[in-house]
């Protein structure tokens, strides 16, 4: 199977604007993966731009959390495809990839943070095991490297480098949701997916991370899609939203526009529901 | 083109361009209640100038603003905008997200009469980042804030402070410092001297001044009748949604 579709020089050539890159990360189209008529996510389609981050709002049962999970290959997709841009500028199928390539993919370019840190850690290993494990999953062995790593990401997501040793379980909800970041972005991904990665967390400890993710993801120039039924949040990290109502995409846009001028009955519903302090 | 033949010719320079713009707002939670906020609205402006859009509260003023930004989706028209006169205009109406945000980091600042401040971010921060976003280095551009924040008289003290806890006039200043810290080809100006003491009102009105001389395109709206004098070369009134 050829997973290659397009190789860069048959691209059509743009020239480079000041916005740098001009040819999507990600396209997805029509994509549909139900559980059940209305339950899971039906016919999405969007593209993702390199340094673009994508809220995906919604209540709970929308269909968000399943659409994460099939973009990000945890899903089959029932239907639709998904094309991914890799670092050499060719467009991948996902579907034709190997499960080995695939793999590959998932533990290299892109990262994936769960709602629940011990569902994206290894709680038994150490802080620096957590971080080392994908740098060793690409043949990395130097030890000196493999702990020089785990300093800079531990002091990047601004965890005590004392706790290098230590094991996640003993660490604080907000920490092991820190770890779980540098545990991703010690690859160097370029598209992160997040699954409400501040719920559950103290209003406090959320603050502390967003104000984190948000400067990692400008510094670092990632590709995001984050999944939060939090406006605030999406606010927050989004440039720009979709809005799902069982399974559907029923409004989106700029974030600032979706939020302050709804059009969607639904939207207009879920944004006049917000209370503010 | 025979320009003798256009009733209303248009000036060729106009940054920004403003043709039949339609916004309405339906309101689903309360029996799909249709509201019209603007119609037919036509204005341009050019470099170097700067208008004053003027009318009761409730007329439509804010709501153009904010449509001009792309912060309003444009229901009817065309709203353009463009960096230089020679340069292609971008339709918003018709925008992506990705060239609505390039055009805010490149070409409209817009300064609002509130801030929304983000928890755990410092003055200095807030005012850095458009700057930031340009692509300067983060020392380069914490000096420029900080000259600006000076320059409208905050105290270096709340400089590294998040600004959630300053009082309304400090608060804005930050706004201010954060929508003059790049030379924005287009500024929306709702309200910006609204809370400040004389002082700072004439720190706002030479920062106007020289995005003018310049060669920015200036639409603001100014409840305080002696800045807009001071500032505005054409006043522009709104009734009831439509340019009077």
């Amino acid at each position: 199977m050829n997973a290659i579709i397009s190789a860069p020089g048959q691209q059509q050539g743009q020239p480079p604007g000041a916005s740098g890159d001009t040819l999507p990360l990600l396209e997805v189209h029509q994509l549909s993966h139900l559980h059940a008529p209305g339950k899971g996510c039906e016919n999405v389609s969007f593209e993702l731009y390199p340094g673009e981050v994508m809220g995906v709002v919604g209540e709970s049962g929308s269909g968000k959390t399943t659409l994460l999970h099939t973009l990000a290959g945890n899903l089959p997709p029932q239907s639709g495809y998904i094309h991914y841009r890799d670092r050499q500028g060719d467009v991948l199928n996902l579907q034709s990839l190997s499960e080995g390539e695939q793999m590959r993919l998932l533990r290299t370019d892109w990262g994936f943070i769960h709602q629940n840190p011990r569902d994206g850690l290894r709680l038994r290993a150490s802080a620096g095991a957590n971080i080392g494990e994908r740098l060793m999953a690409q043949g990395e062995r130097h030890f000196g490297r493999l702990r020089e790593a785990g300093r800079k990401w531990l002091d990047a997501v601004e965890i005590p480098l004392s706790r290098i040793d230590d094991q996640p379980r003993t660490f604080s909800g907000g920490m092991q949701q820190r770890l779980q970041i540098a545990r991703n972005l010690v690859s160097e991904p370029r598209l992160l997916f997040m699954d409400e990665p501040t719920g559950g967390l103290d209003v406090s400890v959320q603050a502390r991370l967003l104000d984190l993710l948000r400067r990692l993801v400008v510094s670092l120039d990632l590709s995001v899609i984050i999944v939060t039924h939090d406006l605030a949040v999406a606010r927050l990290l989004a440039d720009r939203l979709m809005v799902m109502k069982e399974g559907q995409v029923v409004e989106s846009g700029l974030t600032d526009q979706i939020l302050d001028d709804p059009q969607h009955p639904y939207t207009q519903l879920l944004v006049s529901s917000v209370l503010t302090p | 083109m025979n320009p003798i033949a256009r009733p209303e010719p248009r000036p060729s320079d106009a940054l920004i361009d403003v043709q039949a713009l339609n916004k309405q707002f339906t309101l689903h939670q309360q029996g799909g209640q249709l509201i019209n906020a603007l119609e037919g609205i036509n204005l341009q402006v050019s470099p170097g100038e700067c208008v004053a859009l003027q009318g009761a509260s409730g007329s439509g003023k804010s709501t153009l603003l904010r449509s001009l930004y792309a912060n309003y989706l444009v229901d009817g028209g065309h709203v353009r905008i463009r960096g230089a006169a020679d340069a292609p205009f971008l339709d918003l109406s018709q925008a992506q997200p990705r060239e609505i945000l390039q055009a805010r980091r490149q070409i409209i600042g817009y300064v609002s009469q509130f801030l929304r401040v983000i928890p755990r971010v410092s003055a200095e921060q807030v005012v850095a980042e458009p700057l930031q976003a340009r692509g300067i280095s983060e020392a380069d551009s914490l000096k420029r804030a900080r000259k600006m924040l000076e320059r409208l008289n905050l105290p270096a003290t709340l400089w590294t402070l998040a600004p959630g806890t300053f009082s309304g006039g400090e608060q804005q200043r930050v706004n201010i410092a954060r929508g003059f810290i790049v030379d924005y080809p287009i500024l929306l100006l709702d309200e910006p001297t609204a809370s400040l003491d004389a002082r700072n009102r004439e720190v706002v009105l030479e920062l106007m001044k020289e995005a003018k001389q310049r060669g920015s395109a200036l639409l603001g709206i100014f409840h305080d009748e002696a800045t807009r004098d001071a500032i505005a070369d054409r006043v522009v009134e709104i009734r009831q949604g439509r340019i009077v």
